[in-house]
């Protein structure tokens, strides 16, 4: 999405002024040059589904998907 | 008479001479005949080499290639923002993402994985290869289930389309006949040397700092529409959560640069025409706001 960009003050006055949600987009460049988690990648690319967990999820919100 | 024999005597060292140069230089001949046939091979091979790889750089890049680059991205990412450790949460998430990518076309060797990322900001991002995050933020703003998967189909989107693929494609045709532009068909030493060299960093640069091309995302808008409708959720859902970001910007002052989407209002224009032209409008399918608010509790309790 990335709708949002404000500097590190604008992020403060959003802050203050929405609580304790900032609103706003990180510099971007810090997110690219961030060192990387590789362990944590590992887990997210890892994680699954339980067996028939999505057919009762899709069931349960009374979803009809396209077959 | 005398001139005669001076004349014939000239012609017979003229024949001699010539002689003597054709049989001097019959090695010389065949010498330079090795080298000619030397540098047709070299020239030969350099240029099946440079086909090779052009051909290799022109198809683009294997499930596996996309997947090493969206590893590193989702990496970069993780390591910014930390996932979010809440299982129940992070089930939830991947059901919905899971239920919208299950419409999209499938891609061999790609599957979706979503992760729920520690960070009021508001954000979702999507890696090469079906790497999926969305912030504590981006869900507390969301007001209900169709809104959450509008936004993950549009990232999923993203990765269907190939758009940050199809900007490393271009980046790996402008390297061949480079040393490292070679063997990219394979997953050989010089494409990992690409990936980490080059590759990552371009990615995550395009996605996080310059933004897709403004086609690229309208179409992510439209093809994710099109992801969470046939999943069965209200097609209006990315639009009703984009409404709310561009409110929450505005009421609290904060100065927009707009360089890596088009603006919120081109956007829903957008989808709004995309919606109309396929009739699924005042659709009167389930929101399903309950299960969300239920589900993601935690992210408010947070915030």
């Amino acid at each position: 999405l990335k709708e949002i960009t404000g500097s590190s003050s604008e992020q403060t006055s959003a802050t203050a002024s929405a609580g304790a949600k900032g609103v706003g987009d990180e510099d971007g460049q810090k997110i690219a040059d961030a060192a990387p988690d590789e362990k944590g990648e590992a887990i997210m690319e890892s994680y699954s589904l339980p067996k028939g967990a999505l057919a009762k999820f899709i069931a349960g919100g009374h979803l009809v998907p396209k077959q | 008479v005398t001139r005669r024999k001076h004349h014939g005597a000239i012609r017979t060292l003229q024949v001699a001479v010539v002689c003597f140069v054709l049989v001097s230089a019959m090695p010389a001949r065949a010498q330079l005949g090795k080298w000619i046939k030397k540098a047709q091979d070299a020239a030969n091979s350099k240029q099946a080499k440079q086909v090779k790889e052009g051909v290799e750089a022109a198809v683009p890049s294997t499930a596996e290639q996309e997947k090493d680059i969206g590893r590193g991205v989702a990496a970069r990412v993780i390591g910014h923002y930390h996932l979010y450790n809440h299982p129940a949460l992070t089930a939830y998430v991947n059901l919905v993402g899971a239920t919208v990518a299950g419409q999209a076309p499938p891609r061999k060797g790609i599957e979706y994985h979503f992760a729920v990322l520690d960070s009021d900001w508001i954000n979702a991002y999507s890696a090469p290869g079906g790497y999926i995050f969305i912030t504590r933020g981006a869900l507390a703003l969301c007001k209900d289930e169709s809104e959450l998967a509008g936004v993950l189909g549009h990232e999923i989107a993203h990765v269907t389309g190939r758009h940050v693929m199809k900007i490393i494609d271009s980046d790996r045709r402008k390297r061949v006949g480079k040393e490292i532009g070679s063997d990219y068909a394979q997953r050989g030493p010089a494409w990992f040397r690409y990936v980490s060299e080059i590759g990552i960093n371009l990615a995550a640069t395009t996605i996080f700092k310059k933004g897709l091309p403004r086609d690229d995302e309208l179409d992510a808008d439209k093809t994710g529409v099109s992801y969470a409708h046939a999943a069965g959720y209200p097609a209006d859902g990315l639009e009703r959560f984009l409404v709310k970001l561009d409110k929450a910007r505005n009421q609290n002052g904060i100065s927009v640069t707009q360089h890596t989407h088009p603006p919120v209002t081109d956007r829903n224009a957008t989808i709004k025409e995309w919606i109309t032209s396929h009739r699924w409008q005042d659709s009167d399918r389930p929101k399903l706001a309950e299960r969300f608010i239920r589900e993601t509790a935690a992210v408010r309790a947070k915030t």
